[in-house]
């Protein structure tokens, strides 16, 4: 199998995706868009799978957390999964509600033994229910997580170990991430399981700030900016040293540039991925001689 | 207390602005008002107060985004491009 690079299902492309299906792989559908879709919506997904494979993308199951994860939620999932035949599904190492309170996004969870366990679990019970386990995706926090006694990446680590589960890794989120708190992206990514590394998500974001702290400002993850180039550095770095197969998806959610422009980081995905791939095949001969 | 307690308290100084409010005036008295261990009421007494101003105001504005697309009608404007090949 090869390297695929594909883009996010959004409405507001949908058209200039269907007009370059030659230029895109494989296209991710936020699954929790089609929980109580209309008979019409499935038909037009499963066409949609016929013409380009699809893989799905869940953003409110709240997995990473104390609290079992709602059932009804996985139930629909399973429906979706069953009608659809999706190649994979994908869900977030976040908790999204508390004490029956919902955030509204994705929250980092504290990094404890107590969420640790609690992502496994949930992870045991989704694939129990839905038939598969999800690849799970790392997230961007702008707040330290509150209680938390382990680095992301021992506790990414963990939930990878304890339930099997392949690492969706949205090398957006490492790089915030890694910028906001004073981390190294690079060595961030050598201390992951590789062989864990299934597929990538690529976004950009932009610098906010908050006058009561005077001049300190954040990398926020949007969504409605470019991939910018220090994230494909991370791709080429993380396509130098995996075995895998990448799947590849370029995360856009609004201020759509043109059709063109999306192609383009498509493109650009495409040539960091071969660079690394590159690179990895030189480091494979320079140990062989 | 449990896990699952604290992480409650989270997303209420998440969601809710008065909580937040008084959790910031004083953030001992709030979480154990709320019932969490010492140990717990240190972990936020000592947590990224900064990183709390920032998270809360881009879940609010998710929220908001949230709220104006459930009022959208469902994928009115792709359906006829998916359909346009289909057999």
């Amino acid at each position: 199998m090869m390297d695929r690079i594909g883009i996010g299902w959004r409405s507001e492309i949908a058209a200039g995706i269907l007009a370059n299906l030659n230029e895109i792989d494989v296209v991710e559908v936020i699954a929790d868009d089609f929980f109580d879709a209309t008979n019409k919506h499935i038909q037009s997904l499963q066409t949609l799978s016929k013409q380009v494979p699809v893989v799905f993308h869940g953003v409110s199951l709240g997995l990473a957390s104390s609290t079992p994860v709602e059932i009804t939620r996985l139930e629909k999932t399973a429906r979706l999964m069953e009608k659809v035949r999706p190649e994979s599904w994908s869900e977030h190492l976040a908790f999204v509600r508390g004490g029956g309170l919902e955030i509204g996004h994705l929250a980092a969870p504290p990094r404890t033994d107590a969420t640790i366990e609690g992502a496994i679990k949930n992870l045991f019970l989704a694939k129990r229910i839905v038939g598969a386990l999800p690849h799970v995706e790392n997230i961007a926090t702008l707040i330290e997580p509150p209680g938390s006694d382990y680095d992301e990446v021992f506790w990414i680590n963990s939930i990878l170990h304890g339930s099997n589960a392949g690492l969706l890794l949205d090398l957006h989120n490492l790089y915030a991430n890694a910028i906001n708190f004073g981390e190294d992206p690079f060595y961030m990514i050598s201390k992951l399981p590789l062989e864990k590394i299934v597929s990538i998500h690529l976004a950009g974001g932009k610098w906010v700030s908050n006058k009561q702290y005077g001049d300190e400002r954040r990398l926020l993850d949007d969504h409605l900016h470019d991939v910018p180039d220090a994230v494909y550095s991370l791709l080429t770095e993380v396509a130098s040293m995996v075995n895998n197969p990448l799947t590849v998806i370029i995360e856009r959610d609004g201020l759509f540039p043109s059709m063109e422009c999306l192609i383009q980081q498509i493109k650009q995905a495409r040539h960091a991925i071969s660079v690394g791939r590159g690179r990895k095949t030189i480091n494979q001969n320079t140990v062989a001689t | 207390m449990s896990a699952q307690d604290f992480e409650a308290f989270l997303a209420i100084i998440y969601v809710d602005k008065n909580a937040r409010k008084s959790f910031l005036a004083d953030p001992i008295a709030e979480a154990k008002k709320y019932g969490l261990s010492e140990n717990e009421c240190t972990k936020l007494r000592d947590m990224d107060m900064t990183g709390l101003a920032f998270a809360t105001r881009s879940f609010e504005r998710k929220r908001e985004i949230k709220l104006k697309l459930s009022q959208r009608k469902f994928f009115p404007t792709w359906l006829r491009f998916v359909f346009r090949d289909s057999p």
